[in-house]
């Protein structure tokens, strides 16, 4: 299955998780592809719930902020 | 010593006073008030000689644009001494409460460019994004939140240039009028924010962006990619697609929607964008259209995918 396939399954999931905002696809730290979690603040619950990896992609936590219409 | 200069002082007093009755029109005991209008303002201070202050006392009178007396209608002239105190006219300018004179992208301007202030009558403000055709029809493109009022606004409602935030008014600033919009869903996931309105007058718009020129044809965003955008607050920026195939919630008026098939974009010198620049068109290096800004965070922005807006509003740029 393709990152983005990966992503779309699970996003609703990830969603649910207390200070999620988002789900994306990214440039992780060591240059590959990345799920990214978005989160407007990044604490230790929420990186404890988070997992490291889903169906062979890793995962990263990426702080945001608060995203509003400008 | 002291008391010659305490009456030199109260002579100066009395000087100023009278000329803030004469030129100013504030009320004075024993002179009939009246105004020139050239005189800005009235203090004390040294005499300036070829740009070099000197240690004499002398009235200021401060005028908008210093021309020569003999110019003027004899009673607009400053004499050369007031009750035996010497003047000097200094040029100031005409002080105006609060701002200066705002930059172009946050005042009027006709014909107007995109990259400028405009904005739905009930709202803040917002960016014109750009120029776009549908068949032989040409539009302004910005976000529904800026030219629909997140769906509360009517088809042929006034859009202002600059928008209300940057003091546009109906009656004299009136730009386009809405023409569609793509509603805002509270029960599922949105794909764009995107209004058009019909310019009211056709050459009162440009097709060019502010710093950035013409957009033609179109690409999509991908890690990495360098785009750029002219909005009406942080002006011409630079960033990279550091996200796509985002899925989020954006806050509004009314609580927080969800968006799907957006991306994110990180500003290359500070911030890529900022309160005021939705609707702001996002373009690659070869002006190729790949996104409409809508939202962000102080970290981050998020902005549509080019397609989907097309594909919604069947809109291409004026090129």
């Amino acid at each position: 299955m393709s990152i983005e396939d990966t992503k779309r399954k699970h996003e609703a999931d990830l969603m649910k998780i207390e200070g999620v905002i988002g789900v994306g696809i990214g440039k992780g730290r060591s240059g590959g592809r990345v799920i990214q979690v978005l989160a407007d603040e990044v604490t230790r619950q929420l990186r404890d719930r988070v997992p490291p990896m889903i169906d062979g992609f890793f995962v990263e936590v990426v702080r945001v902020g608060e995203v509003r219409k400008l | 010593m002291n008391e010659a200069l305490g009456a030199a002082a109260a002579l100066m007093n009395r000087a100023k006073r009278i000329c803030e009755a004469c030129y100013l029109g504030i009320a004075t005991e024993g002179v009939t008030p009246s105004v020139n209008p050239n005189v800005q303002g009235v203090g004390i201070g040294n005499k300036v000689v070829h740009r070099i202050p000197t240690k004499e006392k002398v009235l200021q009178v401060y005028v908008g644009r210093k021309v020569y007396g003999s110019l003027l209608p004899a009673e607009q002239r400053i004499p050369d001494e007031i009750e035996g105190v010497p003047t000097d006219i200094v040029e100031t300018g005409i002080f105006q409460i609060g701002r200066k004179f705002p930059p172009i992208y946050q005042r009027r301007v006709r014909p107007a460019p995109a990259g400028v202030s405009v904005g739905h009558k009930d709202i803040s403000t917002g960016t014109f994004g750009a120029l776009v055709r549908e068949g032989g029809d040409t539009y302004i493109l910005s976000n529904n939140h800026v030219l629909a009022n997140e769906n509360l606004g009517k088809v042929g409602d006034n859009i202002l240039q600059p928008g209300p935030y940057d003091g546009g008014r109906p009656d004299r600033d009136t730009i386009a009028q809405l023409a569609g919009f793509v509603p805002l869903k509270a029960d599922e996931a949105n794909l764009v924010d995107a209004a058009i309105a019909t310019p009211v007058v056709r050459d009162d718009v440009a097709p060019e962006i502010l710093n950035i020129g013409r957009a033609k044809g179109d690409a999509e965003p991908e890690v990495d990619l360098f785009v750029r955008k002219t909005g009406r607050t942080t002006r011409y920026t630079e960033g990279h697609v550091t996200a796509t195939d985002v899925t989020l919630r954006v806050g509004y008026s009314n609580g927080a929607l969800v968006f799907t098939d957006q991306f994110l974009i990180s500003g290359t010198r500070g911030k890529f964008s900022d309160g005021g620049d939705s609707g702001s068109l996002i373009v690659d290096k070869d002006n190729h259209a790949v996104g409409l800004l809508f939202a962000g965070s102080p970290f981050t922005t998020v902005a549509n995918r080019w397609s989907n807006v097309a594909k919604a509003l069947r809109v291409k740029p004026v090129s």
